[in-house]
């Protein structure tokens, strides 16, 4: 039998997805200064920052979901929307690569 | 290959995790995924390490160093990532079958590689400063 925490852990997780997505906005701004670089007006700019954006709104868009859920009975999070967060973060790194390398 | 068939699906499929053992209690649960969360942030730092090393280090004398350290610590980031999900998942099974926590080298795998490098970019902006 389980006592409901009165709201100290999804208070918890839903600063935890924040702060993620803080750190997410913080790196896709890195990623778009080195899209930009060089030649601003190039394709290679305008991939890079559109993924850029792409993958902030997505991230934007699944912390806000998560952390209205943290309101449920009993919010658990499923594991699809978590390997998508890591997708994006790994779509950053093959992106940044690319980006250092050309 | 059914093997890794199975263990990719576990990532994907939300129902998956739940033909396992018990649901716990759901704060356990919470704090499975806060790690998880933790490390993806730990990724994202990286990355942009990897970024800032790019774009603000000056040129190093040895040639290509810098794109090398900011590809390797890219890299490192998106394995963090991948691993991240995959911990999650396999401490999600255990906490379900109130089996133990899944024993984890990656933290100090990961610590040994980002003190190698940093020791390595050390020795090499020592070299540099002391040949002008």
């Amino acid at each position: 039998m389980t006592t409901r925490d009165p709201g100290l852990q999804p208070e918890r997780t839903r600063f935890a997805w924040r702060r993620t997505v803080l750190t997410f906005a913080a790196v896709t701004l890195l990623l778009l200064r080195m899209a930009l670089y060089d030649d601003a007006a190039s394709v290679r700019a305008a991939i890079g920052v559109s993924l850029g954006l792409l993958g902030l709104i997505l991230v934007i868009y699944i912390g806000s979901r998560r952390i209205k859920a943290m309101t449920d009975a009993e919010p658990v999070a499923v594991g699809r929307t978590l390997t998508v967060v890591a997708a994006a973060v790994l779509g950053y790194a093959i992106l940044g690569i690319v980006l250092v390398l050309s | 290959m059914n093997y890794v068939f199975n263990w990719l699906r576990r990532w994907f499929d939300p129902r998956d995790v739940r033909r396992h053992g018990v649901t716990p209690d759901y704060r356990f649960s919470l704090a499975n995924e806060r790690t998880y969360l933790a490390w993806i942030r730990t990724s994202l730092a990286m990355l942009g390490g990897g970024l800032a090393v790019a774009q603000f280090l000056p040129p190093l004398d040895v040639p290509h160093l810098r794109e090398g350290m900011a590809v390797g610590l890219l890299g490192l980031g998106g394995a963090s990532a991948i691993r991240a999900v995959d911990h999650w998942s396999r401490a999600e099974r255990a906490i379900r079958r109130g089996e133990d926590l899944p024993p984890s080298r990656f933290p100090a795998a990961l610590a040994i590689a980002v003190a190698i490098g940093a020791i390595l970019l050390a020795i090499a902006v020592i070299r540099q400063d002391a040949g002008e």
